[in-house]
């Protein structure tokens, strides 16, 4: 488990917790641990689902690591019964937390991978996370905070296939020190609702497991290089920030918003804020000084994503 | 011109004639805009830049007269509207605590 720097008594007695219920979890796989590192994230999964297993090792081959590394974030799906109906269910550790309860094995590796995600939310502390959609284009990095529906996953991908490299589609990653993008990157969890958009960029969803994500529906994991032809990038400096929100039928438009008004809304945006608070303030001040923020109405991808690109090549 | 602030609190008071600038509020200045923080209640809100400009006049020794002469001045206004934006804008920084009563005699 990574260590801990916020002071937060909540977090403090959920390790206590932690460390209490471990040792109730006990898996039984048929293969060994998946250990793999992406970014500055290290993360061990053991699973006892086969199906969902053999997806996570095709979607993180590139980071496979032999052994488990020290802190890494450790991630257990046990199968169990319910007490009453003894219906057969999956549950979703983290960190010797339990986080979901699932009923099925279809929802198991969208649920591993929010399990990862609320680990690192919690327990990495070296990083300022922000929900959003992180990109590099032409050495520049572009984040683009949104709430949640938003579209930025889907839009993310449509500029991979454009050329754009991937930093993640979850989590602006930002080094208080340097303010640099640092690259999370996770598999992109598409929402059946862009499953054409997927298909556009060359990935049939047909052709691939179809997982369940709670109240987002039916999703797939896809692996940022089977959208576009650009390497992940190493990190970079924010250059843009660009806000997000998707009306269907809305015709795509962008337009600046002030400094002042991009560190509010990042504020909102922010995983992390209450660990860094004053010093939040400061790091978003700096990192808006170095950049140029939008709001935008996205519409259809392919249109959207050509504005996005004029606005950051500054055509 | 009008001041504006954006804000996450529903607090309401009223601000003094002789306003001054609360020390419990973090401020960072963005191209003439402000961004205040307050620790005590993890309170973030926007300044534009004529609020800003009123928030820097509000130092316990510019009454609300001086500060809405200064703001016309500034902008070009006429005096009756400069004075309502000041109050108006006093108000809802004193609302949040951004400004509090100054030593001075009212106005």
């Amino acid at each position: 488990m990574t260590t801990l720097s916020s002071g937060l008594p909540g977090v403090a007695a959920l390790l206590r917790g932690a460390c209490d219920r471990r040792e109730t979890v006990a898996v039984v796989t048929e293969e060994g641990p998946f250990h793999f590192r992406i970014g500055a994230v290290s993360v061990s999964v053991r699973c006892v689902d086969v199906e969902a297993m053999r997806e996570f090792r095709r979607l993180y081959a590139a980071y496979a690591q032999d052994e488990p590394v020290a802190g890494a974030i450790k991630v257990d799906v046990i199968r169990t019964r319910d007490g009453r109906s003894m219906r057969r269910r999956y549950e979703v550790w983290g960190d010797g937390v339990r986080r979901f309860t699932l009923w099925n094995s279809e929802s198991i590796a969208p649920h591993i991978e929010w399990a990862i995600n609320w680990q690192i939310m919690l327990f990495l502390p070296r990083f300022y996370l922000i929900h959003a959609g992180a990109i590099e284009i032409d050495g520049e990095g572009v984040i683009m905070p949104a709430a949640p529906g938003s579209g930025k996953t889907t839009l993310t991908a449509g500029l991979l296939g454009r050329g754009a490299r991937y930093l993640s589609d979850e989590f602006a990653m930002i080094d208080p020190e340097t303010l640099r993008l640092h690259p999370y990157p996770k598999a992109l969890c598409i929402k059946e609702g862009s499953f054409e958009v997927l298909g556009e960029l060359g990935v049939r969803a047909s052709e691939r497991p179809i997982f369940r994500k709670g109240k987002k529906g039916s999703v797939v994991l896809v692996r940022p290089d089977e959208l576009g032809g650009e390497p992940v990038s190493a990190g970079c400096p924010v250059r843009h920030i660009i806000f997000c929100k998707y009306a269907e039928g809305t015709t795509p438009s962008i337009a600046p918003v002030s400094r002042a008004d991009g560190v509010l809304r990042l504020v909102q945006q922010s995983f992390t804020f209450l660990k860094f608070r004053t010093l939040g303030v400061d790091l978003l001040s700096n990192l808006v000084r170095g950049a140029r923020c939008y709001e935008l109405a996205s519409g259809p991808i392919e249109e959207t994503r050509e504005l996005v690109l004029r606005t950051v090549r500054g055509g | 011109m009008t001041a504006t602030l954006t804000d996450q609190s529903s607090r309401s008071s009223r601000s003094s004639d002789r306003p001054l600038r609360s020390e419990e509020w973090m401020c960072r200045e963005l191209d003439g805009e402000g961004i205040f923080y307050d620790v005590a209640t993890d309170t973030t809100c926007r300044l534009n830049e004529t609020a800003m400009f009123i928030w820097t006049l509000c130092d316990g020794d510019h009454g609300v007269d001086e500060i809405s002469e200064r703001l016309a001045a500034r902008y070009d206004v006429g005096a009756e509207r400069s004075h309502r934006d000041v109050r108006d804008t006093l108000d809802h920084l004193g609302s949040l605590g951004i400004v509090s009563s100054g030593q001075g005699p009212v106005l």
